[in-house]
């Protein structure tokens, strides 16, 4: 039997609700046979997920990340640049902040890593659509086990997302739509040979100057219709 | 929709609801707060750290929103 490594701290406001969205994960990978290690509830050391990613071939972690940690508790990095040669051969599943970013790159790029799903920016939700937000962070794990490819799982995620907005736009709540909307935005899934690297700031530049020529472009183009008609 | 029409959307609902909360990572700010960002009252923030990482979130916010907006 496949064993999952589920890692969910818990030792903040943030942390009730993403460890309170892992019973559900865990639940799962339950159900899909999978034998489950699951840490969590508390505030978890490095030693002891060290110890326990050793035999696992998918390891979760649902709480705060950086952009080249996974935290276990307001002072310990559980995994990060120095130990994340700890994940080639698994695959790995993230409800946390940025840690796509950097740390997902590279396990995914120099470690060995098989596939990294995780957000490149901030994770936000909001208080008055949980179970919406909920439903995201959770959806890319279920699609995964339903048997579909990570690139697969990425979009099918990005199309429930578009679902969700629209019916809490619909419903008045525009924060949490927009909110929904970044977190969509950030979601990747690396696997080797799929790994886009971040934008430099001269790229940024370029993008930047293109937009201005367009909008200058448009203003004249306006100003021309006006002038004509 | 400008900048201005989206603030005004956020801003109306932030005020109607100020208890709610948003979680920027583990960071959380109330609509409230939310909406004193929108108004530009940014002297009623006395974190400096805070109100810097909720003014980025809130150029993000308005950003995604016309991407939602225009569906």
């Amino acid at each position: 039997m496949a064993t999952a490594l589920v890692v969910a701290p818990k030792f903040d406001d943030a942390t009730e609700y993403s460890y309170e969205w892992s019973r559900e994960i865990v639940d799962w990978l339950k159900t899909a046979l999978y034998d489950v290690i699951d840490i969590g509830g508390r505030e978890v050391s490095r030693a002891e997920v060290e110890k326990a990613l050793e035999n696992v071939v998918l390891y979760v972690h649902y709480d705060h990340g950086s952009e080249d940690c996974h935290w276990g508790s307001r002072s310990a990095k559980i995994i990060d640049l120095n130990n994340d040669a700890l994940l080639g051969g698994k695959e790995v599943y993230c409800m946390n902040c940025l840690s796509a970013s950097k740390l997902g790159r590279d396990a995914v790029k120099n470690k060995g890593c098989l596939a990294y799903y995780g957000y490149t920016d901030i994770f936000a939700f909001s208080t008055d659509a949980l179970d919406d937000f909920k439903t995201l962070a959770n959806a890319g794990l279920k699609y995964r086990l339903l048997g579909y490819s990570w690139q697969q799982v990425v979009s099918m995620v990005k199309q429930l997302a578009d679902v969700l907005i629209e019916k809490l736009y619909k419903a008045g709540k525009f924060i949490a739509a927009s909110a929904m909307q970044h977190d969509a935005d950030v979601l990747v899934c690396w696997e080797l040979g799929n790994v886009s690297e971040p934008k430099s700031w001269i790229d940024e530049l370029i993008e930047a100057i293109k937009k201005f020529i367009e909008w200058i472009r448009r203003i004249i183009c306006e100003k021309r219709r006006s002038i004509l008609s | 929709m400008n900048d201005k029409k989206v603030k005004q959307l956020l801003l109306a609902e932030a005020k109607s609801k100020p208890n709610e909360k948003i979680y920027l990572g583990g960071v959380s700010f109330t609509y409230e707060e939310l909406a004193l960002i929108l108004e530009g009252k940014v002297d009623s923030f006395s974190d400096e750290q805070r109100l810097r990482f909720l003014n980025d979130y809130v150029k993000k916010l308005i950003k995604s929103f016309k991407k939602v907006a225009r569906r």
